[in-house]
């Protein structure tokens, strides 16, 4: 194996605060461990991939900005693209967020914000060295589209979509248009011509009964008057205004993030943009968006983007859950029970569980639940799980400040610890403690309590898990499962005598890092006192 | 005589469950008793430990006297098999894990409710007990493991025999749910619905009913947690599994695991009020579980 490690100085918002030149040397056991000023610039990713290239490199480190950052500008995606078209699998790529979780949050505490630096850049070594590659399947994607809600966007992409040789289906669960008074002129010529198409087919008074696959091959089954349908498309377009019922109904059929209001959520820094490559939505009914120049810009960036991934001739799709365990599996059916996708069944046959890759959405929600151990999700395995809570257990402040392991979803989680940091940055007087160590898991579902146990076990004086609210976990129900688990799971703490405050549930959205700080501080005070009182 | 596998058996903390079960191959024991040479056990009148291939082990390591004999063991046995749920996991007595010593001596020797004026005997005659409860492997390096409370007598035959013909045991990894041939029916559903409304015990129900999962019938069983290997027998004689086997390979701890599965499976509510999660989760498995003892401070490093 042979992984490179790059730290950022970020312009000096890192170096400021963490001494990168220092921990450069500190792992000059690595075949290559380099300081940017920025990743960013192409200067630097010229010499990046140039570096990969002549020492052969299989995994890479990026210690600096939060991963979150990589997809909000052009030159972080552009970054990770060039790097996997090079081979390196996505699962060898990993993040130490030394800016948002350290330079940001700890300045002014040099020596020590650097040690807990290390520690974040010791956690992502170890999941290169400990996750396997992930493996994917190739598709030949399919030159349709399914449109779900007729805004007046929604029907421009039709258009569009026509116009650019595709196959249409206009989904939607009303008898009328979601057009506007004021767009109707517009709109309704418009209508006529997509209708007029012998690749258009339009379905009133329909809902999505069942979606299933990925970007470039979904099966959909629809509800129409007349019975069900099965409809054959490459992407998906969500159209529904300001319609958040329909929203929230959809969500568990296919996987897309909802903003506080409960409209689809903007995944990246492209309008539009959910999390599945195959998905995307028109921002119709979002704040300002209230023009017809609006709906059609929308939809032009959604169709120009759908269609420029279905163009290709092949779409990889990742495989996140491993192959079960045919050794300890032995097909009781809490997977089928757990799974909110309907990914997993039994072959009864032989007494195994399966997984459905065109169900599975990988939130790691049957790894926790298996009895067994049957199963892991590639990109968070036990064993680097495992490791990493025990690397930062150690902790860089020794006394009186208590450890808190931070386990963050990968969503709201995650996020909330970005802007925490950002938060503490630039108002005096806020303060996060040194010994909060903050670890990524993908989802409130992922949390399996054995990690809680293991992080109390080596030490860590409380655990705090921050994920989404009620009704916005990606995952639909990762978050409400986790606090059922924990539910149980505080009574076996309470016998063996470990206190409540050790453990702590913070469901919040993406941007409440005053709400972190906030919980993560009153945690501290509360161990603080439990020590005392012990 | 010579060609022979010699053999020694002991018990520490244990209830000798495991030697009635070697017992309990009845006219069989003949054939293995063709095959091995028993040189020591509590069934054979020998002082000394002597030098032998496979040292059979029963029970925990609760006492000084218990690791002193195992020691000795270790050191005359070429193999060492840990017997037995106790040896294998901590088992029944793994459970005073939950309490601090003196908790334990002071419930045992003062507040029995059938103890007048007790205290606890200071007697260098009596082996002191351990702080915690340790399986075999927590103490000395084991080689083979036969769990079960108690092991199916026919496990222990297989062992033995594969051990004289020089092989390893075959080990069983796979959850219970592969030997049970109860039928499933929501288990197998995909749909997020628990499959009961409500956990009862067994003696609640109107009818155990014995082909149909006992989760599916609301009844607490651990098979999905537990290891195969028993031959489901509880399951056949229509109680639900309590978990003797211990966890599968794959898991990191058996309570924990049950824990996740379950409530996925039962009203989580119910389960809290209905059972003591503990008793359910560890009975069998504690000392061998990540957090095992709840006098475990906070470490300084």
């Amino acid at each position: 194996m042979k992984t490179g490690l790059f730290l950022s100085r970020h312009d000096g918002a890192i170096s400021e605060t963490v001494d990168v030149d220092l921990l450069s040397g500190l792992y000059s056991n690595l075949p290559v461990a380099k300081v940017y000023d920025s990743f960013f610039r192409h200067k630097a990713q010229t010499d990046i991939l140039k570096t990969v290239d002549a020492h052969g490199l299989d995994s890479v480190v990026f210690a600096g900005n939060s991963p979150k950052y990589y997809d909000m500008i052009l030159g972080g995606t552009l970054l990770l693209d060039a790097l996997k078209s090079r081979g390196i699998n996505e699962n060898k790529i990993a993040f130490a967020n030394i800016h948002e979780q350290v330079a940001m949050s700890h300045k002014g505490e040099r020596v020590k914000a650097t040690e807990k630096a290390g520690l974040l850049i010791d956690v992502a070594l170890t999941k290169v060295e400990m996750s396997p590659n992930i493996k994917s399947i190739v598709v030949s994607p399919r030159r349709s589209v399914l449109i779900v809600g007729t805004t007046a966007g929604g029907i421009i992409a039709a258009w569009e979509l026509l116009a650019k040789g595709y196959r249409v289906f206009l989904a939607e669960r009303g008898l009328s248009l979601r057009v506007p008074a004021d767009m109707e002129e517009n709109i309704m010529p418009t209508l006529a011509a997509v209708q007029s198409s012998d690749r258009s087919k339009m379905f009133t008074q329909t809902e999505i009964k069942d979606v299933s696959g990925y970007a470039g091959q979904y099966k959909i089954v629809l509800t129409t008057p007349g019975g069900d349908e099965e409809i054959l498309v490459g992407g998906i377009i969500l159209s529904l205004g300001n319609d958040i019922a329909w929203v929230k109904a959809l969500r568990s059929k296919m996987r897309f993030g909802i903003d506080p209001d409960g409209s689809v959520a903007q995944e990246t820094m492209f309008i539009g943009q959910t999390t599945d490559p195959g998905i995307w939505f028109l921002p119709s009914g979002k704040e300002g968006i209230t023009s017809l120049a609006d709906e059609i810009s929308g939809a032009s960036r959604a169709v120009l983007s759908l269609t420029s991934l279905l163009d290709a001739n092949e779409i990889a799709h990742s495989l996140l859950i491993s192959a079960v365990d045919e050794k300890v599996c032995g097909g009781c059916g809490t997977c089928v029970k757990t799974c909110a996708f309907a990914a997993s069944s039994i072959d009864l046959s032989r007494k195994l569980s399966v997984i459905n890759p065109e169900r599975c959405k990988g939130c790691g929600n049957c790894v926790t639940s298996c009895p067994t151990g049957a199963r892991d999700l590639v990109s968070f395995p036990t064993k680097y799980i495992s490791k990493a809570i025990s690397l930062l257990s150690r902790g860089v402040v020794n006394g009186a400040e208590p450890k808190i392991l931070a386990i963050l979803c990968k969503n709201c989680g995650y996020s909330a610890a970005d802007s925490a940091g950002e938060l503490i940055s630039r108002t005096p007087g806020q303060k996060l403690s040194l010994n909060v160590m903050p670890f990524l898991l993908e989802c409130g579902g992922n949390v399996d309590t054995q990690y809680v146990l293991e992080a109390f076990s080596n030490g860590f004086d409380g655990v705090a898990l921050f994920i989404c609210r009620d009704g916005h976990c990606h995952n639909i129900v990762g978050n409400t499962d986790m606090q059922r688990r924990l539910g149980l799971f505080r009574a076996v703490l309470r016998s063996r005598d470990i206190k409540d405050e050790r453990l702590r549930v913070v469901p919040l959205n993406c941007h409440e890092g005053q709400v972190m700080i906030e919980e993560l501080q009153s945690m501290s005070e509360d161990l603080k006192t439990l020590r005392a009182s012990n | 005589m010579t060609d022979k596998v010699t053999v020694a058996t002991t018990w520490l903390q244990g209830c000798s469950g495991c030697h009635i079960a070697f017992l309990d191959l009845h006219e069989e024991l003949l054939d293995v008793l063709n095959l091995i040479d028993l040189r020591y056990s509590p069934i054979v009148d020998v002082k000394d430990v002597p030098e032998v291939t496979v040292g059979i082990v029963e029970g925990s390591v609760g006492n000084e006297d218990n690791e002193e004999v195992l020691r000795t063991f270790r050191k005359k046995a070429k193999y060492i098999v840990a017997l037995g749920t106790c040896a294998c996991f901590g088992g029944i007595p793994g459970l005073r894990n939950l309490f601090k010593l003196d908790e334990v001596l002071k419930r045992g020797y003062i507040d029995t409710e059938s103890t007048m004026q007790g205290k606890v005997p200071n007697n260098p005659e009596i082996p002191l007990l351990k702080e915690s409860v340790k399986p075999l492997s927590q103490v000395v390096k084991v080689d083979f493991s036969i769990p079960g409370c108690p092991p199916l007598p026919s496990a222990i035959k297989d062992a033995l025999l594969a051990l004289v013909q020089g092989k390893a045991p075959e080990v069983k990894t796979r959850n219970l749910c592969e030997e049970c041939d109860r039928k499933k029916e929501k288990m197998l559903v995909a749909s997020r619905d628990f499959v009961t409304d409500a956990v009862v015990s067994p003696h609640e129900l109107e009818r155990i009913d014995s082909e149909i999962c006992f989760l599916e019938q609301g009844v607490l069983c651990m098979g999905p947690a537990t290891c195969e290997g028993c031959g489901s027998r509880c399951l056949k004689g229509n109680m639900p599994c309590r978990g003797c086997m211990g966890p599968t390979p794959g898991a990191l701890e058996q309570g924990a695991k049950s824990i996740n599965a379950l409530s996925s499976i039962l009203p989580a509510g119910g389960l809290m009020f209905n059972e003591d999660i503990v008793g359910v989760g560890y009975r069998y498995s504690l000392p061998v579980s990540i957090y095992p003892h709840r006098d475990q401070k906070v470490r300084e490093k």
